[in-house]
């Protein structure tokens, strides 16, 4: 339980950016696995847009 | 002497004779507000609404603002936090996520541009707020509205008034805050470097992406599902390109709508009873540090990704980590065109600008986790 103290507000701020950074980390790796995707051929319909211009 | 009474009991009836010198201070600001919309141009979209809602939350007596007057009703919007998951889903239907995903390297800086939410929390903790309302100070250094409402109704609803009127201010008022800043911890060589264009990302990396963060966030950071699903849900709208006549609506005419009502629920809780207290100087000062030390920390952050990749990228970008899409983007290109006219930073500062969104997410949500409430 942490205490509401100041020692506690800064317990909660290191552990709060430990964690983000974490997360952004792990949403970091997705997205560069993500072309990973393109790999894979699929019938369609049409021609896949590129429109990331 | 009749006329005398008839005369009195006209006033009475009127509003005039309830009206406060703390009314007319919050009318004269509402008034600013709407002048810094109308003639600087400053986030029009946010403030003329929320200064016009300020000057009739202090007229005494309104029919609107009674309990069950129209403004109290658009409130219930925020104090259900309806309006911030609606408000996601708009912003996901309008954005690009493609220069986040083509550059994952600048996702750290999100987290950087972040440092200003703990600073404010600490601050706010040392003024002797309780942790509960010192988080959701702190969140107002995510620069972040919907997520700040969405923060503060779990943690300290009785600060939505102070904590929401604080992150939408700063947030329109950021062209001015920021560049300051960001010129005083660059340099003239550092604030010219020419980023090279970010790879073509295609619809179906676009499209994996919504579903693969929807599912990841809503396993591991519960308390934030409703706005992340609801962000790329409307992104997977816009990316699918199956359903064009949805994302329209959810980018535009649906995210006006709420957007109009958010904003008068803001303004209408500007009264002068409620509003005007030591606290609110306190929280307004805390917000004001929390997003000059938050722009400090992205620019570090930039210059400490400009060093690692030998110069490839622009601090100025740092400083768009810290959320607010597309508001803090768009200062760091004017200030890299201030000092070059060829330097378009925009796209570039999408990425970390982007990550801000989801850093903000993540911290807000692991603030519900971890403080007691």
């Amino acid at each position: 339980m942490i205490s509401d103290s100041v020692s506690g507000a800064v317990i909660i701020s290191i552990v709060d950016m430990i964690l983000l950074l974490f997360f952004l980390y792990v949403i970091g790796l997705i997205l560069k696995l993500l072309p990973l995707v393109n790999k894979f051929h699929l019938k369609s319909h049409g021609r896949e847009k590129h429109d990331n211009t | 002497m009749i006329i005398l009474n008839a005369l009195h009991s006209m006033l009475e009836a009127t509003s005039l004779i309830h009206l406060t010198a703390g009314n007319v201070f919050l009318i004269i600001i509402g008034m600013v507000m709407i002048y810094l919309a109308i003639v600087k141009k400053y986030e029009p979209f946010l403030l003329l609404p929320i200064g016009f809602a300020c000057i009739v939350a202090n007229i005494p007596g309104n029919q609107l603002m009674k309990p069950n007057g129209l403004f109290s009703i658009f409130y219930l919007g925020v104090s259900k936090v309806i309006y911030p998951p609606l408000i996601f889903l708009g912003v996901g239907a309008m954005t690009d996520f493609g220069p986040m995903i083509a550059n994952p390297g600048i996702m750290i800086l999100g987290a950087f541009a972040h440092v200003g939410i703990f600073i404010a929390l600490i601050g706010a903790k040392i003024l002797h707020f309780t942790l509960a309302e010192a988080g959701a100070i702190g969140i107002i250094g995510g620069a972040d509205g919907p997520m700040a409402i969405y923060v503060t109704q779990t943690l300290a609803p009785h600060l939505m008034a102070q904590i929401s009127v604080a992150a939408y201010s700063y947030m329109a008022l950021m062209p001015l805050i920021q560049p300051p800043i960001m010129k005083w911890l660059t340099t003239h060589d550092e604030r010219n470097i020419m980023m090279k264009q970010v790879r073509v990302v295609t619809k179906r990396e676009k499209i994996c992406f919504s579903i693969l963060i929807t599912t990841i966030i809503d396993l591991l950071l519960p308390p934030i599902a409703p706005l992340v699903t609801m962000l790329m849900f409307g992104n997977l709208l816009k990316e699918s390109g199956v359903v064009d006549r949805l994302a329209k609506t959810a980018g535009g005419a649906f995210m006006d709508v709420i957007t109009i009502l958010l904003a008068l629920s803001i303004g209408s809780t500007m009264s002068a009873n409620t509003f005007l207290t030591v606290k609110t100087l306190e929280i307004i000062v805390l917000g004001l540090v929390a997003f000059m030390t938050g722009t400090a920390g992205g620019i570090w952050g930039g210059k400490i990704l400009c060093r690692l990749s030998h110069g490839r990228i622009n601090p100025l970008i740092g400083s768009a980590g810290i959320a607010s899409v597309p508001i803090a983007a768009r200062v760091s290109h004017s200030v890299a065109l201030q000092e070059n006219k060829y330097n378009f930073l925009v796209m570039h500062a999408m990425g970390p600008n982007l990550a801000g969104v989801f850093g903000t997410a993540i911290a807000g949500g692991i603030l519900i986790t971890l403080i007691p409430h």
